[in-house]
Order: C-alpha cells, then sequence, then structure tokens
C-alpha cells in the first residue's frame, strides 16, 4: 500500500458525501488525518467483521466489497461500494464494532476518516450532528428499497432492476457477484440471464450491455 | 392525545432506546411527547408525507410497508411493543420513506419530530445515542437482507418460532399471537409458501396446537442446527438467545 495527497478532485468528490458535506473543502483535509488517500495496489482486505470500527472509509477509485463469511462457508454479498460512496460510517459514530467485512480490488485508492478526530470535530460543532443524523437516515431508505426488493421482486425482475440501475456503464462485473449481490443462486441467475437474452433484450456478452432498454423495462412490468 | 408527563417517562426509562439516559434528560424528553391510540386498520404515518414525529409503539402490532417507484406497497417489517419509527422526523423538511398501519388497536407515545431535533442538539452524548439506536436498526436491516438471501423459508420460520420459545416440560412452546397470514407477509413469504414452511417443519417435530395458536418444537437444538444457527446465535443461558437472529 502506499499513499498520496488528496488533489482537488478528490476533495470534490468527498464534499459530495452525505455525512462529509456538512465540511467545506477546506475542513475536509483535517477530518482526514495526514491529508492523505491510501493506494491498494492489490486487492486486500479492509477490515474484519467483529473489528473495532475505529474509522470509516470514503472510495474514490476501484471498488470494495462488503461481505459476511457465513458459517457453511457461503459468503453474502451486501453491497459493492462504488466511487464517491462512504461506508462504515454508521457503525463509526456509534462506537460499534464493523458488522461486515471489506475487501478492495485491486487498484483502488481510499480516504480514512477516524472516530476520534470526527467525534472531537462534532464536539466542537453540534450542528454536524444533524447532519450525520441525516446521512443514517438515508442509508435506512437504502435499506427499505434493499428489503422490499428481496421480498417483493422475482429474481428476474431483480436482475433487470441492477441492469437498469447501471445507467449505461456497462463494465464488466463477475456474474457470481452480481448474483449474490440480487440474492439468487448462480443457477437461478444464469436461468434469468439466458430468458432475458432469448428475448433479445440483453446481448450474450460479458457486459451484459442491454440491446433493448423500453423492451426491457415493459418485460419488468410484466413479470 | 393525552400528555402525562409522568407516566410517559415511566415508559421511556425502559425503552431500550432511552434506557441509558440520565433522569432529567427523560423527563426533558417526556415533556416533548403524548400518548396516542390508533384503532386497527389505521395509517400512523404514510411514506412520503412530512415527517412531523417519531412514534415508540408501546403496545400492539403495526406493519411497515415500502412504496415502490410505481407506487405499489409492498410489507417489510412488523414492529411492536418497544419499538421506534421514524426517525426521519429528526431531519430537516424530512418525509416519511415508510408507511406505518396497525393490524389491532395500537398505543403509542408520540415525540415531536422538530422539539426533538432541538433537544439533541443541545445534548451531544444523546444525539451519540440515537446515532447508535438508528446504527443499531441498520444493523438489524443488514441481517434481514442476509436471512432473504441465504435462508429458505422454512428455516426463517423456523428461526422466528425459536426466537419466541419457552421450554415447557421436555419441549419448547411458541405461542403465535399475530395472524398468520400478517406473520407471513413479516417473514416475506405469501401465505402459501408459509404453509408449505411449517409442513416442512413438521418433518423435525414441529407441530400445531390449539387451533394453530400454538407451535410445539419437540427439540430446539436439531431444529437450531436445522435452521443454520451458529453457536454463537444461540449462546446458552442467553435470554431469548434466538431473538438477535431475526
Amino acid at each position: 500500500m502506499s499513499y498520496r495527497r488528496l488533489t482537488e478532485a478528490d476533495l470534490g468528490l468527498i464534499s459530495k458525501i452525505p455525512v462529509m458535506s456538512a465540511f467545506s473543502k477546506t475542513e475536509i483535509p483535517t477530518v482526514i488525518g495526514g491529508s492523505c488517500v491510501s493506494v491498494f495496489p492489490k486487492r486486500e482486505l479492509l477490515f474484519n467483521e467483529g473489528d473495532v470500527a475505529d474509522q470509516f472509509y470514503i472510495l474514490l477509485k476501484g471498488r470494495v466489497r462488503l461481505f459476511r463469511v457465513l458459517d457453511d462457508g457461503r459468503v453474502a454479498l451486501f453491497h459493492l461500494v462504488s466511487p464517491g460512496e462512504a461506508f462504515a460510517e454508521a457503525v463509526v459514530l456509534s462506537g460499534q464494532n464493523y458488522p461486515v467485512s471489506a475487501e478492495c480490488d485491486a487498484e483502488s485508492e481510499i480516504a480514512a476518516i477516524s472516530r476520534f478526530q470526527l467525534i472531537n470535530r462534532l464536539q466542537r460543532d453540534p450542528l454536524l450532528v444533524g447532519r450525520m443524523m441525516q446521512t443514517l437516515i438515508e442509508r435506512e431508505r437504502f435499506f427499505f428499497k434493499e428489503l422490499n426488493d428481496l421480498r417483493q421482486l422475482t429474481p428476474i425482475q431483480r436482475l433487470i432492476e441492477f441492469l437498469l440501475s447501471r445507467n449505461g456503464e456497462e463494465t464488466a462485473v463477475a456474474k457470481h457477484i452480481i448474483a449474490n449481490r440480487i440474492g439468487v443462486t448462480p443457477e437461478t441467475f444464469s436461468r434469468a440471464l439466458r430468458r432475458l437474452s432469448d428475448e433479445g433484450l440483453i446481448a450474450r456478452d460479458s457486459e451484459m450491455s442491454i440491446l433493448d432498454l423500453e423492451g426491457l423495462q415493459r418485460f419488468m412490468q410484466q413479470q | 392525545m393525552t400528555k402525562d408527563i409522568e407516566r410517559i417517562s415511566g415508559v421511556l426509562r425502559f425503552a431500550r432506546y432511552f434506557r441509558t439516559w440520565p433522569q432529567e434528560d427523560i423527563l426533558e424528553l417526556a415533556s416533548l411527547c403524548e400518548w396516542v391510540r390508533f384503532e386497527a386498520d389505521t395509517m400512523m404515518i404514510r411514506a412520503d408525507e412530512p415527517a412531523e414525529a417519531l412514534y415508540l409503539i408501546v403496545n400492539g402490532h403495526v406493519e411497515l410497508s415500502y412504496k415502490d417507484g410505481e407506487g405499489k406497497n409492498g410489507v417489510i417489517d412488523l414492529l411492536g411493543d418497544g419499538q421506534l419509527v421514524g426517525e426521519c422526523a429528526l431531519a430537516p423538511d424530512g418525509h416519511y420513506a415508510v408507511s406505518l398501519k396497525t393490524l389491532e388497536a395500537t398505543t403509542a407515545i408520540r415525540i415531536d419530530g422538530l422539539l426533538f431535533s432541538k433537544f439533541l442538539s443541545a445534548h451531544f452524548d444523546r444525539a451519540l445515542t440515537m446515532m447508535s439506536v438508528m446504527t443499531e436498526r441498520l444493523c438489524q436491516m443488514l441481517r434481514q437482507t442476509e436471512e432473504l438471501k441465504c435462508r429458505s423459508a422454512a428455516q426463517r420460520l423456523g428461526i422466528y418460532l425459536l426466537a419466541d420459545a419457552v421450554p415447557i416440560d421436555d419441549v419448547h412452546e411458541t405461542p403465535l399471537t399475530i395472524e398468520k397470514s400478517a406473520l407471513a407477509r413479516k417473514l416475506g413469504m405469501t401465505s402459501e409458501t408459509f404453509s408449505r414452511a411449517l409442513k416442512k417443519l413438521s418433518e423435525l417435530g414441529v407441530t400445531q396446537h390449539s387451533n394453530g395458536r400454538i407451535i410445539r418444537i419437540s427439540d430446539a437444538e436439531m431444529l437450531a442446527d436445522w435452521c443454520g444457527l451458529s453457536d454463537s446465535e444461540r449462546k446458552e443461558g442467553q435470554e431469548n438467545a434466538f431473538q438477535a437472529v431475526i
């Protein structure tokens, strides 16, 4: 792992994150210890489930997986963190342990914020507390939607929703990772993919490119 | 709606969200609250409406539902005594993300969102504990998504039954305090799937008694194993050991 200094582009990205939006661009470097960004040349575990949550993270480049290893050895993937997203901020605020493990892809760039520094800063400016609560509320909304999707949508609808959520950014993500993310078995995932490609809605390429956007949206409604 | 600071503070001090608060803070919080009572099938809060208050359920069951992009409502949880809802009322100009409907006559404590928000601004330590409450809720939701992704309907039902089971002689019994259809919705399954799950569990010694109001578990340890619960999820001697899992 190496380090680099925060750039203006980093500050722009960080200031858009709800949990950090309470801070001005000049304040952000003081909250991020040493104004440094960690650069991970290879895949690396950032923290383990159960570790003391003493810092939270902001992903600037690359990808991070939040997951749990179940007792039977299966891995449950909870979230794929994208650049510009913060993670573990909620548990850091409450002083709990990390409820999941986190692993970053190679070439990921991440800024870390320590709990100690954050609490000190909050104590000096109570208005920031309200902003932090806002972040937790937004995260709760994410989970409401996630729970609703898992309960109400069929596997094929979940896959379509995932494909539509990419907004044209069709980067290749391993299919077993997507299957885990939307909560279906690899077999069910393969069947759903085959059905969508048989209908001519998506391509049989690694990016699962959308061939007929309107058709895909219509197909989603009909399920 | 009635205001009764002494009785309200008596309830608040035993609610798990506030039990670590000093007495003077509990009393101050109670002054921002009032009793509310809703008949069965009443909408307590509606998604997208301005969030003006939080509610602590004192007695009764309520259904939490989420409205998707097309306006369809889907039940995502069933809440009961001692649970707090409506934290979005703490955000300025916040709107409820979910709807809340009573399944039976329900008594709750209504906490004014704006006043509570001001209170928290003036009490840093209490604000941190509220953040902790909200974080705990997030962790619980994370666990629910894990359950939905990784456990079958019968396993989820088994875990629910184990959570409320009480030992009676050589067996465990679980009283069903809510309708089976409501329980099915809580667990994220249809009534048909619920029936199939119950049939599957009957092969593991789970039987219905008193017109289905009592569920008897002949071997709780075996059921826990079958449901895939780890030792850490069912520590011996821990009260409501399985409750933590659901």
